[in-house]
C-alpha cells in the first residue's frame, strides 16, 4: 500500500462514523476483488454488479461490527460478497457457468501496486495452486465453495459416488492447505 | 486416535468450505467443541477457504456502478450510534412536537395520495392514447412475446425514440414491490425505462418509454421486480424480456 493512502483501519472506523469519501476510498481499494468474486460466482455481469452494490452496501451499515482482531478486512469483506451472491445465487434459482470468460493472468497483471502488496502474490500464489489441482478436484472446490453446494449435491450434479465427491474434495483442501500454510501461518 | 475423531478429522475440509451435508454437522461440531486437534486442522482449512476468496481474478467492474452506488448511499441509513438520555421536559416536548408532526403528515399525504391517483389516472390515459398513436405510425415495429405465463407485446418506434409496452397476466407484485422496466444495451448495461405500474381489475398494463437516448443504443427490455418507486439499477428477479 502507498505509504501516503490513510491506513485501512482508520477508512473503516470513519466509514463507521458516516464518511462517505471514507467508504468511496475502501470501495475503490477493494471494488475489483468484491466483483471479480462475484461475477465469477453468478457468472452475469449484471448480476455480479447488483451484488456488488448490496455487499458494499452492507459495509456502510455494519462497519462498526468490524473487529480486526478476528481476521483481516479483506477476507471480511469477501466473506460478505461471497454469502451475499450465493444467496442471489439461490433465489435466482439458476447456476452459472464455472467459467467466467475472464483472463486470470491478465486481470492479476491489471492490477496496481502489486510488486509492493506482499498480500496480493501471497492471493496470486493461491490462485495458481487452485489451478495447479487435478480437474476433477477443482470441480469439486468450485461447485462447493463459487456455487455453494453440499457434497450430496455435487454427487447428484457431477453423477459421482458421494465416496469419490468426499475424496477429492478432502484431497484438494489437503493439497491446498500444505501450498498455502507452507510461509509461516501454519 | 478413536473411530469417532477420524470421521470427524476427515470431515474437516468440507466443513471448512460449507460443503458438509446438513446432516453431518452436528455430530462434527459436538466433535470440535472437545477435541483440540481437530479445532487446529480446522483452523488451517479455514485459513484455506479464506485464500480462496482471494484467488479469483479482480475485475474492475464499470465506473458507473461507483455512481450508482453513490446515489443508493443517500437513501442508505447506518445505525444509531448510541442510545439517548432524555429528561422529562425533553421527552414531553419532543412527544408534542412529534404529535405534530405526525397530524401535518396524515393531512399531507392524504393530499399527496389523491394528487397522485390523479396524476396516475392522467399518466395512464396520456400512455394508452400514445401506444394507439404509435400503432398508426408506419415506422412502429411490433414484436410478441410470451414467457413465464406474461405475453403481450411491445410496439418500437426508433425514429421517435419511443417503446409502447402491452403485457396480460402479470402477477399482482408481492407486497411492497413493484415492476419496473430496463431498456438494454449490446454490452448488457441496464438504463432504467420507468415503472410498469400493476393495477388491480386491469386485465393487461401499458407503458410508454420515451427513451433517455437514441433507442438505436438498445437491443433489448427487460422487467425486473423492484422495491416501491424503483430503483437506479436493477436489485430483483427478472420477470420477462423482450429483444427488439
Amino acid at each position: 500500500m502507498d505509504a501516503s493512502q490513510p491506513a485501512e483501519f482508520d477508512l473503516i472506523r470513519a466509514v463507521a462514523g458516516g464518511d462517505q469519501q471514507a467508504f468511496l476510498a475502501i470501495y475503490d481499494r477493494h471494488a475489483p476483488r468484491v466483483y471479480g468474486l462475484t461475477l465469477h460466482i453468478l457468472g452475469d455481469p449484471m448480476l455480479a454488479e447488483e451484488v456488488t452494490q448490496d455487499t458494499f452496501l452492507k459495509l456502510w451499515s455494519r462497519a462498526r461490527s468490524y473487529v480486526p482482531e478476528r481476521g483481516s478486512f479483506d477476507v471480511w469483506l469477501l466473506t460478505i460478497a461471497r454469502r451475499t451472491a450465493l444467496d442471489r445465487l439461490r433465489l435466482e434459482g439458476r447456476r452459472p457457468l464455472l467459467s467466467d470468460g475472464q483472463d486470470p493472468e491478465e486481470a492479476w497483471r491489471s492490477l496496481p501496486d502489486k510488486s509492493r502488496d506482499p498480500e496480493e502474490i501471497r492471493w496470486e500464489s493461491m490462485h495458481f495452486a487452485l489451478r495447479a489441482l487435478p480437474e476433477q478436484q477443482q470441480q469439486v472446490l468450485e461447485l462447493a465453495y463459487y456455487q455453494g453446494l453440499s457434497q450430496s449435491e455435487i454427487a447428484d450434479e457431477l453423477g459421482w459416488p458421494l465416496g469419490t465427491v468426499k475424496t477429492r474434495m478432502r484431497a484438494a483442501m489437503q493439497a491446498l492447505r500444505r501450498e498455502w500454510n507452507t510461509d509461516g501461518v501454519d | 486416535m478413536t473411530d469417532e475423531h477420524a470421521l470427524a478429522n476427515q470431515e474437516l475440509a468440507a466443513y471448512a468450505v460449507d460443503a458438509l451435508d446438513p446432516a453431518e454437522v452436528s455430530g462434527l461440531e459436538a466433535h470440535l467443541r472437545t477435541c483440540k486437534i481437530c479445532q487446529a486442522d480446522l483452523g488451517a482449512y479455514r485459513r484455506v477457504s479464506s485464500g480462496l476468496l482471494s484467488a479469483v481474478p479482480p475485475v474492475y467492474p464499470r465506473p458507473a456502478v461507483r455512481q450508482l452506488l453513490q446515489r443508493r448511499l443517500t437513501h442508505q441509513t447506518q445505525p444509531a450510534r448510541s442510545a439517548w438520555r432524555w429528561s422529562p421536559w425533553q421527552l414531553a416536548s419532543a412527544g408534542a412536537l412529534a404529535l405534530i408532526i405526525v397530524l401535518g403528515i396524515v393531512s399531507s399525504l392524504q393530499l399527496r395520495s389523491l394528487l397522485e391517483s390523479q396524476a396516475e389516472l392522467r399518466s395512464r390515459s396520456d400512455s394508452q392514447q400514445i401506444a394507439v398513436a404509435m400503432l398508426a405510425y408506419p415506422s412502429t415495429q411490433s414484436i410478441g412475446f410470451a414467457q413465464n405465463g406474461i405475453s403481450g407485446s411491445l410496439l418500437v418506434d426508433k425514429q421517435r425514440g419511443l417503446i409502447a409496452v402491452f403485457a396480460w397476466h402479470l402477477p399482482v407484485p408481492p407486497a411492497g414491490k413493484t415492476y419496473q422496466m430496463w431498456l438494454i444495451d449490446p454490452q448488457g448495461h441496464r438504463t432504467s425505462g420507468g415503472l410498469l405500474a400493476y393495477e388491480t381489475g386491469y386485465p393487461f398494463v401499458t407503458a410508454v418509454i420515451t427513451s433517455p437516448s437514441p433507442l438505436s443504443n438498445f437491443n433489448g427490455l427487460g422487467v425486473t421486480v423492484e422495491p416501491l418507486g424503483g430503483s437506479p439499477a436493477p436489485t430483483g428477479p427478472r420477470i420477462f424480456g423482450v429483444d427488439f
